[in-house]
């Protein structure tokens, strides 16, 4: 199932669509004629795909909506993969230009990995969004986990290869020294779960 | 026979130390159950646990026989609940929202839906972002009534509809408890409690039957508010509650006169020329209402003239409840 009345939240307003995919096109587009359109493009969907799902869960908080939609007889388990599932639907439909810019210019094989990127971080952004209690709280949230997931997927590290945006963006070999980010991001994690399992 | 709604001894706290606490009460299927309590009696924190988005803190209640506690997901499938605010989806007509809603509460497909729009004059192929304040609350309303669910729950379901919409309302609970579905509502306003044929009076010391509402009657003030259309009567606790009627009512329109009714007053204490003239500054459709708020004012106080001062003291009052 699909929130249909989401997507025509999301897609009301004639003008902000097309400044959602015009906008994005032209960076990936400038930034791919640098040389830097896969990181671009990474660094777009992560960001979206995050807050733009947590902020609107956190709208449909604060408008009493989830309150109307958890109370359901629906699982959560259903209701948090239909809701993510929307968005990355969304998502995918929103930066489709932009994901084809930035395979004129890395290639046609990383489509597939911009749409796991879309779909990771629309699961993120829906987690960030139920730990979210305000609008206030959802960017602080949003931040914490965009930037840790942008660096995870784009700087060598242990574990980059589980990261569909290594795929998009390529590796980038920092040294020694930059090997901070992936425990500046351990710990990053390990404080929003000890958060998380608080609530 | 299986009750729709089974209470008994159940309790809740916030965590600033409010909440309710030992409430039992049953509900039959078919019957409509008024649950009448002023402003922050626990209305609202008794349907939320009852709709099972809180948590009790004790105490045990059963939806069908089906324990709401242990057997939480199963007592969703049983009940639909209207809480106090009207959330939809705005760029979505009031249609895409009742089915959005018939889909998520995996609602039997009704026939019903032109039917319960037109009966609250509600036209369901328009935006929702287009909706008033009362055709907001009357999506909310069909939403519920077209559901099926053997356990309806509202919250104060006639927040911002006029006398008429909620006769017709009512009525279509009517049909939904003769065909067995156990009603449950909660209101702050006596004029409503007449169509619950069971009374509950919630407050703070716990849950009572109430045999009619002239038992609840006793000790209120009556308001009698003439709007261009209709004339809706209330009754308050206190009369430090008339803003906040004032604020509920003009939703419907502008008001063309608010009067306090009960027995008549005494004109004294006397007032003084410049109290009279203040008094003559105010719109005129508020202007008896006034005049009554500043003579239990000056009553209250013990003051033998009315004076332009007192007239100030008594609006400050006024404008702080």
């Amino acid at each position: 199932m699909i929130w249909q009345p989401l997507i025509n939240e999301n897609l009301e307003n004639p003008l902000h669509l097309a400044g959602r995919v015009i906008i994005p096109f032209i960076m990936i587009l400038v930034a791919g004629y640098t040389g830097f359109g896969g990181l671009v493009l990474v660094a777009l969907l992560i960001f979206t795909g995050v807050t733009g799902t947590a902020i609107n869960l956190v709208k449909l908080r604060l408008s009493g909506m989830l309150r109307r939609i958890i109370v359901c007889e629906r699982s959560k388990t259903s209701l948090f993969f239909t809701y993510t599932g929307t968005f990355i639907l969304l998502y995918t439909l929103v930066f489709f230009p932009s994901v084809v810019a930035g395979a004129w210019f890395e290639g046609i094989s990383i489509i597939p990995y911009a749409i796991l990127t879309i779909m990771l971080a629309a699961i993120c952004g829906t987690l960030v969004g139920v730990v979210s209690r305000g609008l206030g709280g959802v960017h602080l949230y949003a931040i914490l986990v965009t930037v840790p997931l942008v660096l995870l997927g784009v700087v060598r590290n242990p574990i980059d290869i589980f990261f569909p945006m290594v795929y998009v963006a390529g590796i980038i070999d920092l040294p020694p020294l930059w090997g901070l980010p992936p425990l500046v991001v351990g710990i990053s994690y390990g404080m929003l779960l000890i958060y998380v399992s608080r609530l | 026979m299986i009750p729709g709604v089974d209470v008994d001894d159940l309790a809740f706290t916030y965590p600033g130390g409010n909440g309710i606490s030992g409430i039992s009460f049953m509900v039959q299927s078919g019957e409509i159950c008024c649950i009448y309590g002023k402003n922050g009696a626990g209305k609202s924190t008794l349907l939320n646990l009852l709709s099972t988005w809180y948590r009790p803190k004790s105490g045990i209640f059963r939806i069908m026989g089906q324990d709401g506690i242990a057997q939480r997901a199963l007592v969703r499938t049983l009940l639909f609940p209207v809480f106090d605010e009207n959330a939809h989806f705005d760029s979505s007509t009031g249609r895409e929202n009742l089915n959005f809603f018939g889909n998520l509460y995996q609602s039997p497909r009704s026939e019903d839906i032109d039917r319960v729009c037109r009966a609250l004059e509600l036209n369901p192929d328009d935006r929702v972002g287009r909706y008033s304040l009362g055709m907001r609350r009357k999506l909310t309303l069909a939403e519920s009534l077209v559901s099926g669910k053997p356990v309806l729950l509202f919250d104060e379901p006639t927040l911002g509809l006029d006398s008429q919409t909620r006769d017709r309302f009512f009525s279509l609970v009517r049909e939904r408890a003769d065909k067995g579905a156990a009603v449950i509502y909660g209101t702050n306003r006596i004029g409503e409690v007449r169509y619950g044929n069971r009374i509950l009076h919630l407050t703070k010391n716990g849950i009572k039957d109430v045999n009619s509402d002239s038992d609840l009657l006793s000790g209120q003030i009556p308001v009698k508010i003439v709007l261009k259309d209709q004339t809706i009567t209330e009754y308050l606790e206190k009369i430090d509650d008339l803003p906040a009627l004032i604020a509920r009512i003009i939703t419907l329109g502008t008001p063309r006169s608010i009067e306090i009714q009960g027995p008549p007053d005494e004109e004294f204490p006397a007032w003084t020329k410049a109290a009279e003239e203040k008094l003559l500054r105010a719109p005129a459709f508020m202007q008896p209402m006034i005049k009554k708020l500043v003579l239990r004012y000056a009553r209250e106080k013990g003051y033998v003239r009315i004076t332009a001062d007192v007239v100030e003291e008594a609006r400050r009052r006024f404008d702080k409840g």
